[in-house]
Protein backbone atom coordinates (compact mmCIF):
# COMPACT_ATOMS: atom_id res chain seq x y z
CA UNK A 1 0.00 0.00 0.00
CA UNK A 2 1.45 3.60 -0.58
CA UNK A 3 -1.39 5.77 0.77
CA UNK A 4 -0.22 7.07 4.56
CA UNK A 5 -3.80 6.54 5.62
CA UNK A 6 -3.71 2.88 4.43
CA UNK A 7 -0.10 2.38 5.95
CA UNK A 8 -1.46 3.68 8.98
CA UNK A 9 -4.86 1.12 8.88
CA UNK A 10 -2.22 -1.48 8.45
CA UNK A 11 0.04 -0.53 11.58
CA UNK A 12 -3.01 0.26 14.20
CA UNK A 13 -4.33 -3.10 12.90
CA UNK A 14 -1.16 -5.21 13.61
CA UNK A 15 -0.70 -3.73 17.00
CA UNK A 16 -4.09 -4.35 18.25
CA UNK A 17 -4.21 -7.98 16.95
CA UNK A 18 -0.47 -8.50 17.09
CA UNK A 19 -1.23 -10.51 13.57
CA UNK A 20 0.36 -9.44 10.03
CA UNK A 21 -2.24 -8.50 7.71
CA UNK A 22 -1.37 -10.09 5.23
CA UNK A 23 -4.70 -10.81 3.54
CA UNK A 24 -4.91 -7.44 3.55
CA UNK A 25 -2.22 -7.10 1.64
CA UNK A 26 -2.89 -9.81 -0.63
CA UNK A 27 -5.73 -7.96 -1.04
CA UNK A 28 -4.32 -4.85 -1.95
CA UNK A 29 -1.80 -6.89 -4.71
CA UNK A 30 -4.84 -9.06 -6.24
CA UNK A 31 -6.55 -5.89 -6.90
CA UNK A 32 -3.86 -4.65 -9.11
CA UNK A 33 -4.47 -7.36 -11.23
CA UNK A 34 -8.15 -5.35 -12.23
CA UNK A 35 -7.92 -4.60 -16.21
CA UNK A 36 -4.96 -6.46 -16.24
CA UNK A 37 -5.84 -8.68 -19.46
CA UNK A 38 -7.33 -5.77 -20.99
CA UNK A 39 -5.61 -5.51 -24.87
CA UNK A 40 -7.14 -2.74 -26.95
CA UNK A 41 -7.00 -3.12 -30.47
CA UNK A 42 -4.05 -0.87 -31.47
CA UNK A 43 -4.62 -0.68 -35.34
CA UNK A 44 -8.39 -0.23 -34.70
CA UNK A 45 -7.57 2.77 -32.31
CA UNK A 46 -5.13 4.38 -34.92
CA UNK A 47 -8.12 3.92 -37.17
CA UNK A 48 -10.56 5.51 -35.08
CA UNK A 49 -7.73 8.60 -34.25
CA UNK A 50 -7.31 8.89 -37.70
CA UNK A 51 -11.14 9.21 -37.88
CA UNK A 52 -11.44 11.78 -35.54
CA UNK A 53 -8.57 13.95 -37.19
CA UNK A 54 -10.49 14.00 -40.43
CA UNK A 55 -14.33 15.04 -39.30
CA UNK A 56 -15.62 17.86 -38.61
CA UNK A 57 -16.47 18.66 -34.73
CA UNK A 58 -20.72 16.79 -34.45
CA UNK A 59 -21.80 19.59 -31.84
CA UNK A 60 -21.17 23.42 -31.98
CA UNK A 61 -19.62 24.56 -34.34
CA UNK A 62 -15.91 25.44 -33.81
CA UNK A 63 -14.17 28.36 -35.13
CA UNK A 64 -10.66 27.76 -34.78
CA UNK A 65 -8.26 30.31 -34.31
CA UNK A 66 -4.47 31.05 -35.10
CA UNK A 67 -2.73 29.15 -33.53
CA UNK A 68 -0.15 31.54 -31.11
CA UNK A 69 3.41 30.66 -29.66
CA UNK A 70 2.25 32.61 -26.36
CA UNK A 71 -1.15 32.50 -24.82
CA UNK A 72 -2.26 35.29 -22.33
CA UNK A 73 -2.48 33.69 -18.92
CA UNK A 74 -5.15 35.54 -17.04
CA UNK A 75 -5.39 35.25 -12.98
CA UNK A 76 -9.12 33.37 -13.90
CA UNK A 77 -6.93 29.99 -15.39
CA UNK A 78 -5.77 30.14 -11.55
CA UNK A 79 -9.04 28.48 -10.77
CA UNK A 80 -8.48 25.65 -13.72
CA UNK A 81 -6.03 23.73 -11.80
CA UNK A 82 -5.34 19.84 -13.03
CA UNK A 83 -7.58 18.15 -10.58
CA UNK A 84 -8.83 20.67 -8.20
CA UNK A 85 -12.08 22.67 -8.52
CA UNK A 86 -13.21 21.38 -11.27
CA UNK A 87 -16.05 20.29 -9.12
CA UNK A 88 -18.87 22.81 -8.42
CA UNK A 89 -19.71 22.87 -4.96
CA UNK A 90 -23.21 23.64 -6.77
CA UNK A 91 -23.23 20.70 -8.70
CA UNK A 92 -24.23 18.35 -5.93
CA UNK A 93 -27.28 20.00 -6.58
CA UNK A 94 -27.32 19.26 -10.47
CA UNK A 95 -27.31 15.68 -10.23
CA UNK A 96 -30.68 15.26 -10.01
CA UNK A 97 -31.27 17.54 -12.98
CA UNK A 98 -30.44 17.47 -16.79
CA UNK A 99 -27.46 19.77 -17.81
CA UNK A 100 -25.50 20.59 -21.14
CA UNK A 101 -21.99 20.93 -20.79
CA UNK A 102 -20.22 22.87 -23.61
CA UNK A 103 -16.35 24.06 -22.95
CA UNK A 104 -13.60 25.58 -25.16
CA UNK A 105 -9.77 25.15 -24.87
CA UNK A 106 -7.21 27.75 -25.11
CA UNK A 107 -7.67 29.19 -28.93
CA UNK A 108 -10.82 27.60 -29.47
CA UNK A 109 -14.39 29.42 -29.89
CA UNK A 110 -17.71 27.68 -30.28
CA UNK A 111 -20.93 29.07 -31.29
CA UNK A 112 -24.33 27.26 -30.55
CA UNK A 113 -27.38 27.45 -30.50
CA UNK A 114 -29.73 26.61 -27.15
CA UNK A 115 -32.54 24.79 -26.89
CA UNK A 116 -34.96 28.26 -26.51
CA UNK A 117 -33.87 29.22 -29.28
CA UNK A 118 -30.87 32.31 -28.02
CA UNK A 119 -27.37 31.61 -29.09
CA UNK A 120 -24.43 31.79 -27.44
CA UNK A 121 -20.72 32.25 -28.58
CA UNK A 122 -18.04 30.61 -26.06
CA UNK A 123 -14.26 32.11 -26.18
CA UNK A 124 -11.73 30.22 -25.24
CA UNK A 125 -10.87 28.60 -21.75
CA UNK A 126 -14.68 28.72 -21.02
CA UNK A 127 -17.12 26.19 -19.95
CA UNK A 128 -21.19 26.66 -20.44
CA UNK A 129 -23.46 24.84 -18.77
CA UNK A 130 -27.36 25.14 -19.69
CA UNK A 131 -30.45 23.22 -18.30
CA UNK A 132 -31.47 20.74 -21.18
CA UNK A 133 -35.10 21.62 -20.50
CA UNK A 134 -34.37 25.43 -21.60
CA UNK A 135 -37.29 25.50 -24.17
CA UNK A 136 -39.87 25.05 -21.55
CA UNK A 137 -38.77 26.02 -18.18
CA UNK A 138 -40.25 28.70 -16.05
CA UNK A 139 -36.81 29.72 -15.41
CA UNK A 140 -33.61 29.46 -17.62
CA UNK A 141 -30.84 28.29 -16.32
CA UNK A 142 -27.22 28.38 -17.43
CA UNK A 143 -23.61 28.67 -15.28
CA UNK A 144 -21.20 30.56 -17.34
CA UNK A 145 -17.31 30.07 -16.25
CA UNK A 146 -14.98 32.39 -18.87
CA UNK A 147 -15.92 34.26 -21.34
CA UNK A 148 -19.32 34.18 -23.73
CA UNK A 149 -21.53 36.46 -26.12
CA UNK A 150 -25.34 35.97 -25.85
CA UNK A 151 -28.04 36.77 -27.69
CA UNK A 152 -31.58 35.68 -25.47
CA UNK A 153 -34.22 34.99 -27.18
CA UNK A 154 -36.93 37.33 -26.16
CA UNK A 155 -39.28 35.40 -23.72
CA UNK A 156 -40.86 37.57 -21.18
CA UNK A 157 -42.29 34.84 -19.17
CA UNK A 158 -38.85 32.87 -18.93
CA UNK A 159 -36.43 34.79 -17.36
CA UNK A 160 -33.11 34.04 -18.66
CA UNK A 161 -30.69 33.35 -15.43
CA UNK A 162 -26.67 32.79 -15.87
CA UNK A 163 -25.20 32.15 -12.84
CA UNK A 164 -21.30 32.50 -12.61
CA UNK A 165 -18.58 32.37 -10.16
CA UNK A 166 -18.71 36.39 -9.91
CA UNK A 167 -21.87 38.25 -10.52
CA UNK A 168 -25.20 36.61 -11.54
CA UNK A 169 -27.23 37.80 -14.06
CA UNK A 170 -30.94 37.71 -15.59
CA UNK A 171 -32.40 39.01 -19.00
CA UNK A 172 -35.37 38.89 -20.58
CA UNK A 173 -34.50 39.34 -24.34
CA UNK A 174 -31.05 40.89 -25.36
CA UNK A 175 -27.85 40.58 -26.80
CA UNK A 176 -25.00 41.39 -24.43
CA UNK A 177 -20.95 40.11 -23.48
CA UNK A 178 -20.35 38.57 -20.12
CA UNK A 179 -17.17 37.72 -19.21
CA UNK A 180 -16.44 35.63 -15.42
CA UNK A 181 -13.60 34.51 -14.71
CA UNK A 182 -12.98 31.03 -13.03
CA UNK A 183 -11.72 32.40 -9.81
CA UNK A 184 -14.93 34.34 -8.98
CA UNK A 185 -12.87 37.42 -8.19
CA UNK A 186 -14.89 39.92 -10.72
CA UNK A 187 -17.42 40.20 -13.53
CA UNK A 188 -17.92 42.07 -16.73
CA UNK A 189 -21.23 42.62 -18.53
CA UNK A 190 -21.24 44.78 -21.22
CA UNK A 191 -24.93 45.33 -23.31
CA UNK A 192 -25.72 45.65 -26.83
CA UNK A 193 -29.45 46.13 -26.71
CA UNK A 194 -32.24 45.28 -24.12
CA UNK A 195 -32.01 45.03 -20.83
CA UNK A 196 -29.99 42.91 -18.28
CA UNK A 197 -30.07 42.65 -14.53
CA UNK A 198 -26.14 42.30 -13.12
CA UNK A 199 -26.18 40.96 -9.62
CA UNK A 200 -22.97 41.01 -7.82
CA UNK A 201 -22.51 38.40 -5.30
CA UNK A 202 -22.00 40.95 -2.42
CA UNK A 203 -23.97 44.52 -2.01
CA UNK A 204 -27.52 45.50 -2.28
CA UNK A 205 -29.78 44.50 -5.53
CA UNK A 206 -29.32 44.33 -8.72
CA UNK A 207 -28.34 46.59 -11.15
CA UNK A 208 -30.01 46.75 -14.36
CA UNK A 209 -28.10 47.38 -17.19
CA UNK A 210 -29.33 48.64 -20.70
CA UNK A 211 -27.64 49.21 -24.08
CA UNK A 212 -24.48 51.11 -23.77
CA UNK A 213 -23.86 49.98 -20.44
CA UNK A 214 -21.51 48.20 -19.14
CA UNK A 215 -21.26 46.79 -15.67
CA UNK A 216 -18.14 46.08 -13.37
CA UNK A 217 -17.48 43.93 -10.40
CA UNK A 218 -14.50 43.34 -8.86
CA UNK A 219 -14.25 41.50 -5.23
CA UNK A 220 -13.72 44.23 -2.98
CA UNK A 221 -14.72 47.35 -4.98
CA UNK A 222 -18.26 48.75 -5.19
CA UNK A 223 -20.46 47.60 -8.47
CA UNK A 224 -19.37 50.24 -11.34
CA UNK A 225 -21.61 50.97 -14.38
CA UNK A 226 -20.90 52.66 -17.12
CA UNK A 227 -23.17 54.31 -20.05
CA UNK A 228 -22.98 55.17 -23.50
CA UNK A 229 -19.97 52.95 -24.71
CA UNK A 230 -19.59 51.54 -28.06
CA UNK A 231 -19.96 48.14 -26.60
CA UNK A 232 -19.39 46.31 -29.81
CA UNK A 233 -15.51 46.50 -28.33
CA UNK A 234 -16.26 43.79 -25.85
CA UNK A 235 -17.04 41.43 -28.29
CA UNK A 236 -14.93 42.26 -30.28
CA UNK A 237 -12.49 39.25 -29.25
CA UNK A 238 -15.29 37.07 -32.29
CA UNK A 239 -16.04 39.90 -34.23
CA UNK A 240 -13.12 41.73 -35.22
CA UNK A 241 -14.59 44.80 -34.85
CA UNK A 242 -13.91 47.76 -33.03
CA UNK A 243 -15.55 50.74 -32.93
CA UNK A 244 -13.64 53.85 -31.17
CA UNK A 245 -15.85 57.26 -30.81
CA UNK A 246 -13.65 59.75 -28.75
CA UNK A 247 -11.79 56.99 -26.87
CA UNK A 248 -9.60 57.68 -24.27
CA UNK A 249 -5.96 56.02 -25.17
CA UNK A 250 -5.86 53.79 -21.86
CA UNK A 251 -9.30 52.15 -23.11
CA UNK A 252 -8.17 52.22 -26.72
CA UNK A 253 -4.72 50.14 -25.61
CA UNK A 254 -7.11 47.74 -22.96
CA UNK A 255 -9.90 46.62 -25.70
CA UNK A 256 -6.85 46.41 -28.08
CA UNK A 257 -5.01 43.89 -25.58
CA UNK A 258 -8.52 42.04 -24.64
CA UNK A 259 -9.15 41.46 -28.40
CA UNK A 260 -5.79 40.59 -29.97
CA UNK A 261 -4.74 38.92 -26.87
CA UNK A 262 -1.08 40.77 -26.54
CA UNK A 263 0.56 42.65 -24.07
CA UNK A 264 0.76 46.39 -24.77
CA UNK A 265 3.67 47.45 -22.51
CA UNK A 266 3.58 51.69 -22.97
CA UNK A 267 6.74 53.76 -22.09
CA UNK A 268 4.97 56.53 -23.31
CA UNK A 269 2.52 58.70 -20.70
CA UNK A 270 -0.57 57.74 -20.86
CA UNK A 271 -2.70 59.61 -19.44
CA UNK A 272 -2.91 62.78 -22.01
CA UNK A 273 -6.26 64.08 -21.79
CA UNK A 274 -6.35 64.60 -25.22
CA UNK A 275 -5.15 61.83 -26.57
CA UNK A 276 -8.18 60.14 -28.19
CA UNK A 277 -9.06 58.01 -31.11
CA UNK A 278 -12.66 57.99 -33.09
CA UNK A 279 -12.78 55.12 -36.22
CA UNK A 280 -13.94 51.60 -37.18
CA UNK A 281 -11.12 49.23 -37.04
CA UNK A 282 -12.42 46.18 -38.77
CA UNK A 283 -10.91 42.30 -39.31
CA UNK A 284 -7.67 43.36 -38.72
CA UNK A 285 -5.11 41.60 -37.34
CA UNK A 286 -2.91 42.47 -34.30
CA UNK A 287 0.21 43.68 -36.00
CA UNK A 288 -1.96 45.59 -38.79
CA UNK A 289 -4.27 47.08 -35.52
CA UNK A 290 -0.87 47.86 -33.59
CA UNK A 291 0.58 49.65 -37.11
CA UNK A 292 -2.87 51.35 -37.52
CA UNK A 293 -2.28 52.46 -33.24
CA UNK A 294 0.99 53.87 -34.31
CA UNK A 295 0.01 55.98 -37.71
CA UNK A 296 -2.56 57.52 -35.54
CA UNK A 297 -0.44 58.39 -32.77
CA UNK A 298 2.97 58.98 -33.87
CA UNK A 299 3.95 56.61 -31.11
CA UNK A 300 6.84 54.09 -32.27
CA UNK A 301 5.56 50.60 -31.96
CA UNK A 302 8.25 47.82 -31.75
CA UNK A 303 7.44 44.26 -31.11
CA UNK A 304 9.17 42.80 -28.07
CA UNK A 305 9.10 39.04 -27.47
CA UNK A 306 5.84 36.71 -28.11
CA UNK A 307 3.58 39.25 -29.07
CA UNK A 308 3.98 42.33 -26.94
CA UNK A 309 3.77 45.39 -28.29
CA UNK A 310 6.16 48.32 -26.64
CA UNK A 311 5.08 51.37 -27.00
CA UNK A 312 7.27 54.86 -27.27
CA UNK A 313 6.92 58.68 -27.82
CA UNK A 314 4.27 61.36 -27.60
CA UNK A 315 0.51 60.83 -28.79
CA UNK A 316 -0.21 63.78 -31.14
CA UNK B 1 12.01 12.40 -15.49
CA UNK B 2 12.20 14.42 -18.74
CA UNK B 3 11.63 13.52 -22.19
CA UNK B 4 14.20 10.65 -23.39
CA UNK B 5 16.19 11.98 -26.20
CA UNK B 6 13.85 9.57 -28.59
CA UNK B 7 11.04 11.31 -27.20
CA UNK B 8 12.40 14.51 -27.70
CA UNK B 9 12.94 13.78 -31.61
CA UNK B 10 9.51 12.47 -31.43
CA UNK B 11 8.21 15.70 -30.10
CA UNK B 12 10.14 17.68 -32.38
CA UNK B 13 8.71 16.10 -35.53
CA UNK B 14 5.34 16.34 -33.77
CA UNK B 15 5.57 19.56 -33.76
CA UNK B 16 6.56 20.17 -37.42
CA UNK B 17 3.70 18.84 -38.11
CA UNK B 18 4.57 15.05 -39.00
CA UNK B 19 1.62 12.93 -38.56
CA UNK B 20 3.79 9.70 -38.21
CA UNK B 21 5.09 11.11 -35.40
CA UNK B 22 1.79 10.98 -33.93
CA UNK B 23 1.24 7.50 -35.12
CA UNK B 24 4.13 6.35 -33.43
CA UNK B 25 3.47 8.04 -30.45
CA UNK B 26 -0.19 6.05 -30.31
CA UNK B 27 1.46 2.78 -31.00
CA UNK B 28 4.05 3.44 -28.08
CA UNK B 29 1.60 4.44 -25.33
CA UNK B 30 -2.32 3.57 -26.26
CA UNK B 31 -2.29 -0.09 -24.49
CA UNK B 32 -0.76 1.69 -22.16
CA UNK B 33 -3.22 4.83 -21.53
CA UNK B 34 -6.38 2.73 -21.86
CA UNK B 35 -5.70 0.28 -19.35
CA UNK B 36 -4.78 3.07 -16.98
CA UNK B 37 -8.40 5.03 -18.00
CA UNK B 38 -10.16 1.45 -18.08
CA UNK B 39 -9.46 1.26 -14.12
CA UNK B 40 -11.00 4.54 -13.60
CA UNK B 41 -14.14 4.06 -15.95
CA UNK B 42 -14.10 0.19 -16.66
CA UNK B 43 -15.81 0.88 -20.24
CA UNK B 44 -13.34 -0.61 -23.09
CA UNK B 45 -15.29 1.51 -25.85
CA UNK B 46 -15.42 4.98 -23.99
CA UNK B 47 -11.66 4.50 -22.33
CA UNK B 48 -10.46 3.69 -26.30
CA UNK B 49 -12.20 6.75 -27.55
CA UNK B 50 -11.10 9.00 -24.66
CA UNK B 51 -7.34 8.15 -25.19
CA UNK B 52 -8.31 8.42 -28.62
CA UNK B 53 -9.31 12.09 -27.94
CA UNK B 54 -6.36 12.47 -25.72
CA UNK B 55 -4.05 12.17 -28.87
CA UNK B 56 -6.00 14.69 -30.78
CA UNK B 57 -5.62 17.11 -28.26
CA UNK B 58 -1.86 16.02 -28.47
CA UNK B 59 -2.08 16.85 -32.05
CA UNK B 60 -4.13 20.01 -31.83
CA UNK B 61 -1.74 21.30 -29.12
CA UNK B 62 1.55 20.08 -31.30
CA UNK B 63 3.07 23.52 -31.57
CA UNK B 64 2.34 25.06 -28.42
CA UNK B 65 3.65 21.60 -26.26
CA UNK B 66 5.78 22.08 -23.15
CA UNK B 67 6.16 18.94 -21.65
CA UNK B 68 8.81 18.50 -18.66
CA UNK B 69 8.10 15.19 -17.79
CA UNK B 70 8.11 11.69 -19.61
CA UNK B 71 5.48 11.86 -22.40
CA UNK B 72 4.07 9.01 -20.72
CA UNK B 73 3.43 10.88 -17.73
CA UNK B 74 2.11 13.40 -19.51
CA UNK B 75 -0.03 11.47 -21.50
CA UNK B 76 -1.65 9.49 -18.57
CA UNK B 77 -1.90 12.62 -16.82
CA UNK B 78 -3.99 14.15 -19.55
CA UNK B 79 -5.94 11.05 -20.23
CA UNK B 80 -6.93 10.70 -16.07
CA UNK B 81 -7.89 14.80 -16.36
CA UNK B 82 -10.22 13.86 -19.63
CA UNK B 83 -11.64 11.15 -18.06
CA UNK B 84 -12.50 11.99 -14.87
CA UNK B 85 -13.86 15.37 -16.51
CA UNK B 86 -16.03 12.73 -18.66
CA UNK B 87 -17.50 11.09 -15.43
CA UNK B 88 -18.40 14.76 -14.42
CA UNK B 89 -20.18 15.75 -16.91
CA UNK B 90 -21.85 12.69 -17.99
CA UNK B 91 -23.19 12.95 -13.60
CA UNK B 92 -21.63 8.97 -14.07
CA UNK B 93 -20.89 9.37 -9.75
CA UNK B 94 -24.27 9.26 -9.02
CA UNK B 95 -25.97 7.99 -5.70
CA UNK B 96 -23.76 5.94 -3.44
CA UNK B 97 -25.49 2.49 -3.97
CA UNK B 98 -26.20 2.84 -7.66
CA UNK B 99 -24.37 0.54 -10.01
CA UNK B 100 -23.48 1.18 -13.52
CA UNK B 101 -23.48 -2.25 -16.03
CA UNK B 102 -19.48 -1.92 -17.57
CA UNK B 103 -18.44 -3.81 -20.53
CA UNK B 104 -15.69 -6.06 -19.00
CA UNK B 105 -12.55 -6.49 -20.94
CA UNK B 106 -11.90 -9.98 -19.44
CA UNK B 107 -15.34 -11.19 -20.05
CA UNK B 108 -14.89 -11.75 -23.19
CA UNK B 109 -11.42 -13.58 -23.22
CA UNK B 110 -12.52 -15.61 -20.07
CA UNK B 111 -15.72 -16.73 -21.39
CA UNK B 112 -14.28 -20.28 -22.71
CA UNK B 113 -10.92 -20.07 -20.46
CA UNK B 114 -11.28 -22.51 -17.45
CA UNK B 115 -7.49 -22.13 -16.29
CA UNK B 116 -7.67 -20.35 -12.66
CA UNK B 117 -5.45 -17.77 -13.58
CA UNK B 118 -8.24 -16.53 -16.07
CA UNK B 119 -11.02 -17.02 -13.42
CA UNK B 120 -8.95 -15.32 -10.86
CA UNK B 121 -8.88 -12.24 -12.99
CA UNK B 122 -12.43 -12.85 -14.38
CA UNK B 123 -13.30 -12.31 -10.66
CA UNK B 124 -11.13 -9.90 -9.35
CA UNK B 125 -12.27 -7.61 -12.46
CA UNK B 126 -15.95 -8.45 -11.85
CA UNK B 127 -15.06 -7.74 -8.16
CA UNK B 128 -13.94 -4.13 -8.53
CA UNK B 129 -16.21 -3.42 -11.49
CA UNK B 130 -19.26 -4.73 -9.32
CA UNK B 131 -18.44 -2.29 -6.06
CA UNK B 132 -21.01 0.85 -6.36
CA UNK B 133 -19.91 3.46 -8.40
CA UNK B 134 -18.58 6.26 -5.60
CA UNK B 135 -16.51 3.88 -3.95
CA UNK B 136 -14.92 2.02 -6.86
CA UNK B 137 -13.87 5.79 -8.40
CA UNK B 138 -12.29 6.02 -5.07
CA UNK B 139 -10.57 2.96 -4.68
CA UNK B 140 -9.44 3.28 -8.28
CA UNK B 141 -8.25 6.47 -7.90
CA UNK B 142 -6.19 5.74 -4.64
CA UNK B 143 -5.06 2.46 -5.95
CA UNK B 144 -4.06 2.95 -9.44
CA UNK B 145 -3.72 6.72 -9.71
CA UNK B 146 -2.05 6.64 -6.53
CA UNK B 147 -3.75 9.94 -5.35
CA UNK B 148 -3.38 10.64 -1.50
CA UNK B 149 -7.10 10.67 0.32
CA UNK B 150 -7.22 14.13 0.10
CA UNK B 151 -6.41 14.72 -3.35
CA UNK B 152 -9.32 12.11 -4.18
CA UNK B 153 -11.25 14.17 -2.03
CA UNK B 154 -10.39 17.46 -3.79
CA UNK B 155 -10.99 15.85 -7.06
CA UNK B 156 -14.50 14.43 -6.21
CA UNK B 157 -15.77 17.26 -3.76
CA UNK B 158 -16.40 14.89 -1.58
CA UNK B 159 -14.80 14.97 2.39
CA UNK B 160 -11.60 13.15 3.28
CA UNK B 161 -13.64 10.94 5.49
CA UNK B 162 -16.08 9.98 2.92
CA UNK B 163 -13.05 9.13 0.86
CA UNK B 164 -11.71 7.00 3.88
CA UNK B 165 -14.89 5.36 4.44
CA UNK B 166 -15.34 4.56 0.76
CA UNK B 167 -12.10 3.15 0.69
CA UNK B 168 -12.76 0.71 3.62
CA UNK B 169 -16.13 -0.16 1.94
CA UNK B 170 -14.09 -0.78 -0.77
CA UNK B 171 -11.52 -3.28 1.02
CA UNK B 172 -14.63 -4.82 2.40
CA UNK B 173 -16.83 -5.63 -0.46
CA UNK B 174 -13.83 -6.92 -2.48
CA UNK B 175 -12.70 -9.27 0.55
CA UNK B 176 -15.96 -11.08 0.50
CA UNK B 177 -16.11 -11.06 -3.28
CA UNK B 178 -12.40 -12.47 -3.24
CA UNK B 179 -11.86 -14.20 -0.42
CA UNK B 180 -11.77 -17.72 -1.68
CA UNK B 181 -8.49 -16.64 -3.01
CA UNK B 182 -7.05 -15.29 0.21
CA UNK B 183 -4.93 -17.65 2.17
CA UNK B 184 -6.09 -17.17 6.21
CA UNK B 185 -9.56 -16.94 7.81
CA UNK B 186 -10.83 -13.35 7.52
CA UNK B 187 -12.61 -13.48 10.76
CA UNK B 188 -10.03 -10.83 12.51
CA UNK B 189 -10.12 -8.98 9.42
CA UNK B 190 -13.81 -8.89 8.63
CA UNK B 191 -14.34 -7.96 13.01
CA UNK B 192 -11.23 -4.77 12.24
CA UNK B 193 -12.75 -3.42 8.61
CA UNK B 194 -16.53 -3.62 10.66
CA UNK B 195 -15.22 -1.30 13.35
Amino acid sequence: MNKKTNEDLLNWDRQRTGQPTEDLRGLWDMSGKFGQSYEPDLEGGLQGLHAKLASAPAAAKRIPLQRRAWLRIAAALVGLGLLGGWWYQQQAGMIAEEWAVVTTDADEQRELVLPDGSSVILNENSRLSYRTDLATASERQLQLRGEAFFEVKRAPEQPFHIQTPGAEVSVLGTAFNLRAPADGQSAELAVTHGRVAFQPPVGDGPVIVTKGGVANWQVGQATTVQTAKPTENYFAWHSRSLNFKDTPLTEVLEHLARTYRIEIDSKAPLSAADCRLTGRWEQLSAEEAMELLAALTGFEVTVSMNRTYVLNGVCQ
Amino acid sequence: MKPTSEEQDLLQRLRHGNQSALDELFRLHYAYLCRAVYRVLPDTHRAEDLVQEVFLDLWRKRDRLRIDQSVRAYLRRSAINKTLNYIRDQKLMVADESHLPYNLSSAEVNAQQQLQVEELQADIDRAVASLPERCRLVFSLSRFEKMSNRDIATALDISIKTVENQMTKALKLLKTALKQYLPLLLGLIIWWIGV
